[in-house]
């Protein structure tokens, strides 16, 4: 499989998936002549001929160099990136209940011992800094609204 | 050192009001921790602009006794900052902005949540509707409009903007219905950026008409570029004295595009007394009279149980208009 | 003639007070903070500072506000230069040539040619907002739905062609581009479409949540496999921001050509930063005489884009000033605050209250010397950062990103988008599928529908429009010479290297 050939088949697969979900679009007695599905129509011709016209492209040509997303040589580096995002998830789930502040603290722990392998001091400092920090300047100086989540009734302002 | 001593001096009441608030409770009730009024929408938009006027109101006349937060968050057309408010059931501390467009999404099916989900606090401020015209165009007023509209409707194309099935787009609607031109041939386009795309469109000469709110338009009429055929409001508007309310012109229709607040559902009866006599005093007080004036804004006073009766006779209204040209079923 | 000098004049008097240049100051210098972060562009600058303009008269607060503007477009550039993270969405392109330079121990060079370009093109469009507003203006009007899906779609065509390796791709992504951006409800019928039954899809997706995963996320990504690395920078350069002889002379020509370029995209409604600074990288590719070095630290491809975005800002005044109506969100912000001090920029404004429209003018001449000023100095501490080992920079970084996506719609859904944008840019990396043809798809994707839309219904069903209107048939032309020209340099390459 070639990178080529890989980008190839996403490009159709994701047309075919978009051209059924243009189908499902309702379509009304309202509005315009041109209507809400053929825009979707011409992008997904667009998406799906040009994803074919690279795999004929790439069956012709001599390029063999194979193509791997290297989840098994990558192993650390995507264990990373799927921890992260779902820190990341997590930290939207929480924000408005915990409030910013613990949030944040929590969200930056654990990506900076993600990446800042044993050194709990150092990252310690970082989650308490970088969440009192822009708290302080966009909540407060800047009256920007962060949620208060659980600190709510403590907080005096 | 005078915040300091706010903020020693508050945590003291805090802590006196937790003491006696069970005492309180029993007949009258008081916010008991900081207000925030949700603006669903981003910084510097009309529901951005009515929390931070009411906000300022509260505060500057001292009618609460606790701090008030303004919280964005758009999303869905107002629809993700009344789902947060649904959430906080019971609570009396939390109030949102609304407009018309709580009915609009629900009617047009974008949203579940109606004022029925919620106590309609009140309706505050208003702003009128207009429909205009090139200052060059034929038309002098509402009647040769859609005269000429009902003999070619292809040739007359209506700027609305930011989607269909909003104020302005119901405005117009209602007006071609009454005037007796048929609603659903008009050729509506439609312009997300609103008046920033509206009025250029209007000026070059790429559409003849646009439906929008009046102050949108006031620059131009000043400047003499465009002509307004009408407008929504019951009596003839100070600023634009020479224009002609749809009444005038014989049709039954006066509407406000209004804006006002809703607050938490499952309130006490104590807690909705709290807010309504709050609000009917905010409204007259010489800073929120004086917000009104400076932002052009007309006062569209209702109180809790008005306002209740008016939404269900408008939610009526709209359901009828945008069945009239098949946006709904 | 005369007329304007005395204006200029007459404006010049009420911007030199000491009260109005010390906001431009503090408005510069705030402006320029706000514009560095991730997330938090000159529109929510412009709003999170209205309290400071409460109480001030009329024209010390546009004044501010226009400070605030131009400051957070110099600073917009800071982030896409040092950690590859666009403040707002014209400072993508400034990505493109500004973060190689800075990888390759050229990140003094690059902040100054961004500081001194944003300068230029701020100092040409407020020149050109003295002499060409009228005629800019009208010119505006005669852009209708027609005229305006053309030049999208020149400016799409033009991009995909510049983008590295195959057309194909470059379509590709572009496609992809659409299809989010078609993601939400359909303005014109009301139509739901795409959202999967997810309420929090129907306002769309927020193209500045997408740049953040696309580019600042998916950077973090990409540097886990070396999270050890420092930046290949050495201490001698870390010190000089300024630019060699050899650097200004090849960029003085690229800012000059591309300022009045972008003033004329600014003062189009809704078409903003985005195009110009896309459409000034093109230009800035195509007359190159080594377009192989684009996207490896171009100087030209900072410089053009950076200029185009300063004067386009200025551009995007036109429409508040003469028609009193905002062109941009910025301008919207700012409309806002000056309802609420009572004053209505418009037609009248500039008879009524002369001094007030030509002030503001004439503080732009003070604000850019102002802002080059601040800017320069604070690249010295901005490059220090670049000593910051990555896996404490890293971290930050997504603090930062993440953080910049809360504000901007305050919504904790857009995390999940985030988080997923991130690993899909990271994978289409890995396919050399190129970003930037998605981005501005995206970007420019409902715009360029409903132009389309509009256009038809205007004309009532017929295509005529489109190559009727002279306007819309010179962009469809120069689309159409665009994609030739592409097609033939990627047929040579691909005869090269078979």
């Amino acid at each position: 499989m070639t990178k080529n050939r890989t980008a190839g088949i996403l490009a159709v697969v994701l047309g075919v998936f978009y051209l059924a979900g243009a189908f499902a679009v309702p379509v009304f007695d309202a509005g315009d002549q041109v209507g809400p599905r053929a825009f979707p129509f011409l992008i997904a011709a667009l998406v799906i001929g040009c994803g074919a016209a690279l795999l004929v492209r790439d069956f012709r040509s001599a390029e063999r160099k194979p193509f791997s997303w290297g989840f098994a040589v990558d192993r650390v580096v995507w264990g990373r990136i799927l921890l992260t995002m779902a820190a990341g998830i997590a930290y939207g789930l929480v924000l408005d209940d915990l409030g910013y502040l613990i949030a944040t603290f929590l969200f930056m722990i654990l990506v900076s011992s993600l990446i800042n392998v044993g050194r709990h001091v150092q990252n310690l400092t970082i989650a308490v800094l970088f969440s009192v920090v822009t708290f302080v300047s966009f909540a407060l100086i800047l009256k920007l609204s962060l949620p208060r989540g659980i600190l709510g009734a403590v907080l005096p302002f | 050192m005078n915040r300091k001593w706010g903020v020693l001096s508050g945590l003291i009441a805090a802590a006196l009001v937790a003491g006696g608030a069970q005492a309180a409770l029993a007949k009258d009730w008081k916010p008991q921790r900081p207000i925030e009024i949700i603006a669903p929408a981003g910084p510097g938009g009309g529901w951005d602009l009515l929390s931070r006027t009411v906000q300022k109101a509260l505060t500057e006349e001292k009618l609460v006794d606790r701090p008030i937060i303004v919280t964005n968050k758009p999303g869905g057309g107002g629809a993700a900052g009344w789902t947060y408010l649904k959430g906080k059931e019971g609570q009396g501390e939390f109030l949102a902005a609304t407009s018309p467009l709580i009915l609009q999404n629900n009617l047009l099916g974008k949203s579940p949540l109606t004022f029925h989900d919620f106590f309609p606090l009140a309706a505050l401020m208003a702003e009128w509707e207009v429909v205009a015209v090139k200052a060059d165009s034929p038309w002098k007023d509402g009647k040769a409009f859609f005269e000429a509209m009902k003999k070619d409707p292809s040739s007359m194309h209506i700027g609305v903007g930011p989607a269909l099935g909003n104020d302005d787009h119901i405005q117009f609607l209602t007006l071609t219905k009454e005037f007796g031109a048929d609603p659903k041939a008009v050729k509506f386009v439609v312009y997300p950026k609103t008046a920033s795309e509206q009025i250029p469109a209007l000026l070059g000469g790429h559409i003849q008409a646009i439906t929008i709110s009046l102050a949108e338009t006031l620059e131009q009429v000043k400047a003499g570029k465009i002509r307004l055929l009408g407008v929504s409001s019951p009596e003839r508007v100070p600023a634009i004295p020479e224009v002609p309310t749809w009444k005038e012109q014989g049709v039954d229709f006066v509407f406000p595009h209004w804006r006002g607040l809703i607050a938490a559902p499952g309130l006490s009866a104590e807690q909705k007394k709290f807010w309504n006599d709050t609000i009917a005093k905010m409204v007259k007080t010489p800073t929120w009279k004086k917000s009104l004036e400076t932002l052009e804004w007309d006062s569209f006073y209702q109180n809790a149980a008005a306002h209740e009766a008016f939404l269900g006779k408008q939610d009526v209204l709209m359901r009828d208009s945008l069945k009239s040209v098949g946006l709904i079923k | 003639m005369d007329a304007v000098f005395h204006n200029l004049l007459l404006g010049l008097d009420l911007a030199l007070t000491p009260t109005n240049v010390l906001w431009v100051f503090i408005g510069g210098l705030m402006g320029t903070v706000i514009g560095m972060l991730p997330g938090l562009g000159p529109a929510t600058g412009v709003a999170i500072l209205i309290p400071i303009t409460y109480g001030m008269n009329p024209a010390t607060a546009l004044i501010t506000m226009c400070a605030i503007y131009y400051g957070a477009m110099f600073g917009g550039s800071r982030a896409a230069i040092m950690i590859n993270t666009p403040g707002d969405a014209s400072a993508i392109v400034s990505c493109f040539d500004g973060y190689p330079m800075a990888k390759s121990g050229r990140a003094g060079s690059a902040l100054a040619v961004s500081a001194i370009a944003s300068f230029v093109g701020g100092i040409v469009g407020m020149i050109c907002l003295t002499f060409f507003t009228a005629p800019v203006a009208a010119m505006a009007l005669q852009f209708g739905p027609a005229e305006k899906f053309s030049l999208m779609l020149f400016a799409l065509t033009a991009t995909i062609t510049l983008s590295e390796g195959s057309v194909l791709k470059g379509f590709i992504a572009m496609g992809m581009g659409f299809m989010l951006s078609t993601i939400g409800i359909d303005g014109q019928s009301g139509a739901i479409r795409f959202t999967m039954g997810i309420s929090e899809l129907q306002d769309g997706i927020d193209f500045l949540v997408m740049m953040i995963g696309l580019y600042a996320v998916a950077e973090v990504f990409k540097n886990y496999k070396a999270i050890d690395v420092r930046y290949d920078v050495d201490a001698k350069s870390i010190g000089r921001v300024w630019l060699s002889w050899a650097e200004f002379k090849a960029t003085i020509m690229p800012m000059l050509r591309n300022s009045p370029l972008g003033f004329c995209v600014g003062v189009l409604p809704g078409a903003g930063g985005t195009i110009a600074t896309f459409l000034a990288y093109a230009v800035e590719k195509s007359v190159s005489k080594k377009p192989e070095t684009f996207g490896k630290g171009a100087i030209e491809g900072l410089a053009g884009p950076e200029a185009a975005n300063n004067a386009c800002s200025c551009g995007a005044l036109v429409p508040l000033l003469t028609l009193g109506i905002p062109g941009s969100g910025t301008t919207a912000v700012m409309l806002g605050a000056l309802m609420m001090l009572g004053v209505r920029p418009g037609p009248v404004l500039f008879e009524q209250h002369p001094e007030i429209a030509w002030g503001v003018i004439a503080s732009m001449l003070v604000g850019n010397v102002i802002l080059l000023m601040i800017n320069l100095p604070l690249a010295v501490p901005l490059v220090r950062l670049l000593k910051i080992p990555q896996r404490i920079m890293l971290p930050l970084i997504l603090g930062m990103g993440y953080m910049g996506t809360y504000f901007l719609n305050y919504s904790a859904f857009d995390f999940i988008l985030v988080s997923v944008c991130a690993l899909g840019g990271y994978m289409l990396v890995k396919l050399e599928i190129p970003i930037p043809p998605l981005v501005l798809a995206l970007i420019l994707g409902a715009m360029t529908e409903q132009s389309f839309r509009n256009a038809l219904t205007i004309a009532n069903g017929s295509f005529g429009i489109f190559y009727e209107k002279p306007i819309s048939l010179a962009f469809l032309v120069l689309a159409a010479v665009s994609l030739v020209y592409a097609l033939r340099k990627h047929k040579k390459i691909v005869q090269m290297r078979d």
